[in-house]
């Protein structure tokens, strides 16, 4: 049993404790340690956009309110669902594994997986139309070519500026997800994670929770601009 | 060692009490739930109340994620501390940016200003 490992000392080496922690339990508080400094960076790395986002929303409200309204807000609410449910599905996977059922955790990790293709594709739709539709960031700014009812205020090319690096920012992390758990996924089909053992699957949980939460945000400040 | 093995052992046994599977599906149910509050919030005229609305349900749900779903609810001291610092420099950043740029005004020209303006030559005149 696990316990027994834990309590160093005169306790058999596991194979997966580095030489430079003592015991498995702090070994996985180191790695966990890490990847939370990782998410601190990262919701950092965001806070950029997200501070640039208000500059332009609190200069230009009209504009972007214009603006959210030729987003399609029925996509956004199905993207939230889908995200909503790969984080459960995830938080299920890290509940399997630590009771050692590797089948059952292969399994989530495959619908979490699933659930960020859905999420890539319908957030592709999605650019397809904006492309289309010539709602684009800057000088590519072209809507009154292509768009029927009143005409758009260029202010609002700051809005789509502000969607396309949020969202394209976001979606890459979507696609580092889809890379991260298909690696956790081969190695627990492999049978390299145990109730003892299962530091990589916590570890990419918890990045890809942080996937959701930053849509959390997105979904209301992109799509439903009041 | 001991205390540092009870929260990486997750069995029963180590009388750390774990949640089940319906645990967490009544955790995304609940998600859900907020996920339609925002979406029926944003479709409600409250005039300058519907960003402070969407941003508290926005901020509830990314909490309950924190908590339940990344396991932060009696997690190590240090892991809560790192998220809640970024999440102070994010708002530390946003607010700063907008105190500024909303209590920014023209500067005045002071009285008999003109005694001191620049000749095209670089001269003060």
């Amino acid at each position: 049993m696990q316990t027994d490992a834990i309590d160093a000392g005169h306790a058999p080496k596991e194979p997966h404790l580095r030489f430079q922690f003592s015991d498995s339990a702090r070994q996985f508080h180191a790695a966990k340690f890490g990847m939370w400094l990782f998410l601190g960076q990262e919701v950092m790395f965001f806070s950029a956009l997200f501070c640039a986002y208000a500059y332009y929303r609190n200069q230009f409200p009209d504009a972007f309110f214009r603006a959210s309204q030729h987003l399609n807000t029925t996509f956004g609410l199905l993207e939230t669902i889908d995200l909503l449910t790969s984080s459960l599905t995830v938080a299920l996977a890290i509940h399997f594994i630590r009771q050692g059922k590797r089948g059952l955790t292969s399994v989530m990790l495959i619908i979490t997986i699933a659930c960020a293709f859905i999420f890539l594709v319908m957030h592709g739709h999605e650019y397809a139309t904006e492309f289309h539709e010539g709602l684009l960031p800057g000088r590519f700014f072209h809507p009154e070519a292509h768009l029927e009812g009143p005409a758009l205020p260029m202010e609002s090319a700051m809005f789509f500026t502000c969607y396309f690096f949020l969202t394209v920012l976001h979606s890459i992390h979507v696609l580092i997800g889809i890379g991260v758990l298909s690696v956790v996924l081969a190695f627990n089909m492999r049978g390299k994670y145990s109730q003892a053992y299962y530091t990589h699957v916590e570890v990419g949980g918890l990045y890809w929770h942080l996937v959701d939460l930053i849509w959390i945000f997105l979904f209301p400040l992109l799509y439903l601009v009041t | 060692m001991a205390a540092h093995a009870e929260t990486h052992s997750h069995d029963s046994h180590d009388g750390k009490k774990h949640h089940g599977v319906g645990f967490y599906v009544g955790i995304w149910i609940v998600l859900l739930g907020f996920t339609g509050l925002t979406y029926g919030a944003a479709h409600v005229e409250m005039g300058a109340w519907n960003l402070p609305i969407a941003l508290a349900i926005a901020i509830v749900k990314g909490t309950i994620v924190c908590l339940f779903f990344m396991h932060l609810w009696g997690d190590t001291r240090a892991n809560q501390f790192v998220l809640i610092l970024s999440l102070l420099f994010l708002i530390l950043m946003c607010s700063m940016t907008i105190a500024d740029v909303n209590t920014r005004f023209p500067l005045l020209a002071p009285p008999n200003s003109q005694r001191f303006m620049v000749s095209p030559r670089g001269q003060l005149e």
